[in-house]
């Protein structure tokens, strides 16, 4: 049953590909929501549902910041109507529709039957990973606190807004 | 299993860096200056802590983080490089520099941002499983990213930060993809049962992590050919953020290889002395030939800092028992060499706001002091006798000599020639030039002259007195002898 | 077969929206109209293009959501074992939302959570 497995690896590098060479960045976006939802699905084929959750989840933000950041940044000239009108015409929603569905339709094919002939040999439960992580690895959590509030105080200072001055914001 | 105490360091440099944070919140712009002397204190308290430690070996937490004398040596360093930039810092954080750049304000978060990179890199060398490893390198290379593109109106600033994070989370990313598959291979996140489990490895799969796994360290350590971001990131950050990295980042980046090299690849590490030997070479060449022809100090240094990495590399050359010392004991003299040095820049750029290499000229008539102890920090890092980068230049090379590379001693030979005469192309400025007439004469500045002064005594006496390398040298044996 | 509750999960998400698609298909009356073409925007008239630049505030907001989404992440398989963990892994999370707190505290000192 690795076929599962390669049909998600294949969705995986294939939407990578396209979100690494599209010319608009919100298309590119959804092929990377695309990849990211499909290295979930490897990671669940695999026999760890926790990871694969976390994945999805954590990445439903992360990939929301980065659309308002891109959104934020881009440069907007006359060239927005017209890729406007072509994001409208929904035909860029092919592309990414069509291989989320190749996913959805492994993911029913996976949940079907029994997990156990899944590739992965072992499956880690959630509960497995959450002794790991309260035990033995408990530094790793404390840090990744850390890590998190100095990221938020890094992002708050480059991002902070100046009352005082206008001109000149990057 | 060892009490608590092996972790204190860490624990007071996270307590010093949240207070600063919490502080900065309940106070007024004008008290903010105590932030600083706060941050400081904290980093010397954690140095004494460290100093007194007894016994320097434990562990905690099942193994997963770890004290050993090398790592005590690595954590004095990282904190006394912190040290020295928060006191570099200071002038040009509390206005009272003549020349203080837009947007260098916000102490609170500055010093926050500093400490928690330090914190990183101090648990970067006691990790001993990758998920840490990788965690307190993001920790320890994240702050740093947002230090230097600190000043955001500034177009070079906002530069440097940009692509230190693309190129930071590109070596990132081939790191934690190496890993990945380190871990695939051995079954376990535990660094020596990895080492245990790929001794015997030859798949292709193992190759590729070693690639992906060194070329992300070559980043961390600049090594020519991932060398590419450090010019720019220099040259862009403020300056006391470029002194801060031209130091951490280098130590962090040399922890890192520790971890990487021996305790990782231990067994592997005689098989590529070809390969280190080479990437020494050209590391060493390019970053002194390109140095030559630099006019800013900041990139000018940064080249400087890449060929100094070139030296670091032929410690890992031959035997581990002689290298180590070798390595740290260098690290040691190029920090505080290279803190004397930009302790001078940064002091120059506040009162100036200048930083290309002619504008030094004429210091020593207007702050012989000052140009003296520049000097003699240049001196120590061309490698001049009887000054310590001298001393440490000349155990690295024996290394190489030892370990039959006598090509590469040649090639180090020439750079050393090579850095001399840029280096001497400062003093020159200094000391030989005529001053400009119209300008100002810069003013000393209390904390950076007693900052300079120090670290110049230190350079000059830390060849001389050998306690400090034989202290290296025992603490490198017991570490040698607990990795078997 | 604990999975199948995903599936059925799936399954039920997905008629959710197909029939309430359906049933307003067959239910609404079908006038379409220009109108009707434009993009709601809480009922206000839409004024130019949605490509413009967008304050940077809202990317603050942004990542203050994304860090305390992945102190969330973090928190379930805490929930998962709270039991067998017990009072060291109480004392262990409470570090670790201390920290995040002391992040918000922050942030909401600073002013990051005032929108000007």
């Amino acid at each position: 049953m690795n076929y599962v497995f390669y049909i998600a690896a294949a969705v995986a590098v294939f939407s990578t590909l396209m979100a690494i060479t599209r010319a608009n960045a919100v298309h590119a976006l959804l092929y990377m929501i695309t990849s990211l939802l499909s290295s979930s699905l490897i990671f669940f084929v695999l026999g760890a549902p926790y990871i694969a959750a976390l994945q999805a989840i954590v990445y439903a933000g992360a990939i929301m910041v980065l659309f308002v950041f891109i959104i934020m940044m881009l440069n907007q000239g006359p060239a927005s109507t017209e890729q406007e009108r072509v994001w409208i015409s929904g035909k860029t929603w092919v592309g990414p529709t069509m291989l989320c569905a190749v996913l959805l339709a492994e993911l029913i094919w996976i949940v079907r039957g029994d997990p156990a002939w899944l590739p992965g040999k072992t499956i880690i439960h959630p509960k497995d990973v959450s002794k790991a992580l309260y035990g033995p690895y408990i530094l790793v959590i404390e840090l990744a606190s850390m890590l998190l509030t100095a990221g938020l105080v890094g992002a708050y200072h480059l991002g902070r807004r100046e009352p005082e001055r206008r001109e000149g914001e990057s | 299993m060892t009490t608590m105490n092996i972790a204190y360091p860490e624990i007071i440099v996270i307590a010093t860096a949240f207070i600063v944070l919490v502080a900065d919140l309940f106070m007024t712009e004008r008290s903010r200056a105590a932030l600083a002397p706060i941050a400081a204190l904290g980093l010397l308290v954690g140095i004494a802590v460290t100093a007194t430690l007894t016994p320097v070996t434990g562990e905690l937490l099942g193994g997963r983080f770890a004290m050993d004398p090398v790592a005590w040596w690595f954590k004095i360093v990282f904190m006394l490089a912190s040290l020295v930039a928060v006191i570099m810092s200071m002038d040009t954080l509390d206005g009272r520099a003549r020349v203080r750049p837009r947007g260098m304000g916000f102490r609170g978060e500055y010093y926050w941002i500093m400490l928690s990179s330090v914190v990183g890199m101090m648990l970067l060398i006691s990790a001993r499983d990758l998920v840490t490893l990788f965690v307190s390198l993001e920790i320890a290379t994240l702050p740093l990213m947002v230090l230097a593109a600190w000043r955001r109106d500034d177009a070079k600033s906002g530069e440097a930060g940009l692509k230190y994070v693309i190129l930071g989370a590109l070596a990132s990313a081939f790191i934690v993809y190496g890993f990945s598959i380190l871990y695939g291979l051995a079954r376990s996140a535990d660094l020596n049962e990895i080492a245990r489990a790929v001794a015997t490895e030859k798949s292709p799969a193992f190759l590729l992590a070693v690639a992906l796994v060194l070329a992300g360290t070559g980043f961390k350590l600049t090594m020519v050919p991932f060398h590419m971001w450090a010019a720019d990131v220099y040259q862009g950050a403020p300056t006391p953020v470029t002194a801060y990295l031209s130091v951490a980042s280098k130590a962090a980046g040399l922890a890192f290889a520790f971890q990487i090299l021996f305790r990782l690849f231990g067994d592997m590490l005689p098989q590529w002395g070809a390969l280190i030997a080479l990437f020494a070479a050209i590391t060493m060449t390019l970053g002194n030939v390109v140095a030559i022809v630099q006019h800013n100090i900041k990139r000018f240094m940064a080249f400087s800092a890449i060929s100094q990495a070139g030296y670091f590399l032929l410690g890992f050359l031959g035997d581990a028992s002689e290298g180590v010392p070798a390595m740290i004991f260098y690290l040691l003299v190029y920090v505080v060499s290279n803190l004397a040095v930009f302790a001078c820049i940064v002091w120059f750029a506040n009162e100036t706001g200048k930083e290309q290499i002619e504008d030094y000229r004429g210091l020593s008539l207007t702050n012989p002091l000052t140009a003296l102890c520049m000097m003699i920090g240049l001196f120590s890092l061309a490698g001049i006798p009887p000054l310590s980068g001298f001393v440490g230049k000349f155990f690295l090379f024996s290394i190489a000599s030892k370990a039959g590379c006598h090509w590469l001693v040649a090639v180090a030979a020439v750079n050393s020639t090579i850095s001399l005469y840029y280096y001497l192309r400062v003093v020159r400025q200094m000391y030989i030039e005529p001053a400009d007439k119209e300008a100002q004469p810069p003013s000393p500045s209390t904390s950076i002259s007693i900052t300079v002064a120090i670290l110049t005594i230190v350079v000059s006496i830390l060849g001389i007195v050998p306690t400090i390398y034989q202290h290296i040298h025992a603490a490198t044996i017991t570490w040698l002898a607990s990795l078997q | 077969m604990e999975y199948l509750f995903v599936l059925a999960m799936v399954g039920l998400a997905a008629s959710m929206v197909a029939g309430g698609l359906i049933v307003a298909r067959l239910v609404a009356p079908h006038k379409p109209g220009g109108l009707k073409d434009i993009p709601y925007e809480c009922g206000e008239q839409p004024i130019g293009q949605a490509w413009i630049q967008f304050n940077v505030g809202y990317y603050l907001f942004g990542l203050l959501f994304l860090v305390f989404d992945v102190e969330a992440a973090l928190m379930y398989p805490w929930a998962v074992v709270f039991r067998s963990v017990g009072l060291a892994g109480l004392i262990e999370m409470a570090i670790f939302v201390l920290v995040l707190i002391i992040g918000l505290v922050y942030a909401w000192r600073k002013g990051v959570l005032e929108w000007v």
